[in-house]
């Protein structure tokens, strides 16, 4: 079968499933069956008619209409499938700027985090009013406790709002032109390792209360904090570069190896610079802040072995979302 | 005689298919042919419209699925092998004794009894 005709037999599937709401993953399983049914139809045709512009018709024909088997789909969607992606919509609506999602995200935290907070001040303030609580609505904080609540929650949802902003954001570099991408990656690196140690200061200023003990405990993670968080977002914006604008059959060993290389010695890198500012290399062993690299070098290590599921499953959906529907 | 159109199946589709999944597992089209082999041609069934059907099967547990693990040559579009489940065999057994229950009393009001 030649490309052209695979392409317009996508087409007809993607007119159907594009307009469904459900899952990515659901999609896909539908998009793949249906072109498998109907490359095996026009195929059949084909073979009948001895010409493919009129099998591909045929196809088409005994396919039927696509808006109807929309609506068809759409009904097969299973209750669970459209809550997931209900609640994913409401989380990330589609064709929303990056920095609207983050602001979205930022909100919806707050709200989660801060709901909690208010229900068990009005339950303490009914029970306070009513004579069955001595002290007045949530005390147990104490007056300079209340205001670091009350700066930690806004300060946690700046923090949603920065990290899903720079994950957005390494997701779009990936994508961008080759020509920007060098650019592109080393702004969205230096912004993550200045970015993360600056959020790190203020969260542990509005702990601590005293600049010049968070200074200090920053200053112990700030490699981790600079080095490790930049490097994920230089090895992600790649890996996902990979994804998009990859040639097809790149040996994927070797870059895996060669990532998992450069993780290690960034990691061992960034141990080494926190042993060395802490000045006692047993003690800073010992502080569970020193396995911190450790945790991110896990989690890296699981994504490149992941990577090329994640590749796969992006370059196919790239090649749907690029198809252009009536 | 008039061949039958998708309408007209309209609420046997499901039994027809898990008629057909008796006979073995079977894929998408295979379905489809076994539908038309069974209505010596006389079955119209716009064969997207199997697909929606399946996946309802399927989440009622009547049918279960599996990937086939090769595409044969279709890149990036594998097809889906059903079978009946125990779950779909009962319904099959329902929708049978359902359907002569049907056909007698239209039968019977039609003057054309089965």
């Amino acid at each position: 079968m030649n490309e052209p005709a695979r392409i317009r037999l996508m087409i007809l599937v993607e007119t159907a499933v594009r307009p469904v709401r459900a899952t990515p993953r659901r999609k896909q399983e539908m998009r793949e069956e249906l072109l498998a049914h109907l490359i095996a139809v026009f195929e059949e045709e084909a073979t009948r008619l001895g010409n493919e512009p009129a099998a591909l018709d045929e196809a088409a024909r005994r396919f039927g209409n696509p808006a109807e088997l929309t609506q068809q789909l759409q009904k097969s969607v299973s209750w669970d499938d459209r809550l997931v992606t209900r609640m994913s919509e409401f989380i990330s609506p589609p064709g929303n700027s990056v920095a609207r999602r983050a602001l979205r995200h930022a909100l919806l935290y707050l709200a989660v985090k801060t709901t909690p907070v208010l229900l068990t001040a009005l339950c303490e303030w009914v029970s306070y009013v009513r004579g069955q609580r001595l002290q007045p609505p949530l005390s147990q904080f104490g007056g300079d406790g209340l205001t670091r609540l009350g700066l930690l929650l806004p300060y946690g949802a700046i923090a949603i709002f920065i990290f899903s902003f720079l994950a957005q954001w390494t997701s779009q570099t990936a994508r961008c032109p080759a020509h920007q991408f060098r650019r592109q990656t080393t702004l969205a690196a230096a912004a993550v390792s200045l970015g993360i140690p600056a959020w790190a200061f203020g969260f542990s200023l509005i702990v601590i209360g005293d600049w010049q003990s968070a200074l200090r405990e920053i200053w112990l993670l700030f490699p981790a904090l600079a080095v490790l968080p930049a490097f994920g977002v230089i090895f992600l914006a790649n890996l996902g570069r990979q994804a998009f604008h990859g040639r097809e059959g790149r040996p994927w060993l070797r870059t895996r190896l060669f990532h998992a290389a450069a993780c290690l010695a960034a990691s061992i890198m960034a141990v080494a610079l926190t042993m060395a500012i802490a000045g006692d290399p047993w003690t800073a062993l010992q502080s569970a802040q020193s396995w911190l690299p450790l945790v991110a070098l896990l989690i890296v290590l699981d994504l490149i072995l992941s990577a090329p599921r994640v590749v796969a499953r992006t370059r196919t959906e790239e090649e749907w979302d690029n198809l252009p529907t009536r | 005689m008039e061949p039958i159109q998708g309408d007209q199946l309209r609420g046997h589709l499901d039994t027809m298919i898990l008629a057909t999944l008796q006979h073995g597992e079977a894929h998408g089209l295979e379905i489809l042919r076994r539908l038309e082999d069974a209505g010596c041609g006389l079955l119209r069934l716009k064969e997207g419209s199997l697909y929606p059907a399946l996946y309802r099967l399927e989440a009622a547990g009547q049918v279960k699925a599996v990937w086939e693990p090769q595409p044969h040559g279709r890149r990036g579009a594998r097809r889906r092998i059903y079978h009946l489940t125990p779950r779909g065999r009962r319904k099959l057994e329902a929708g049978r004794a359902g359907w002569l229950q049907f056909v007698r009393i239209l039968g019977g009001i039609l003057g054309a009894p089965a």
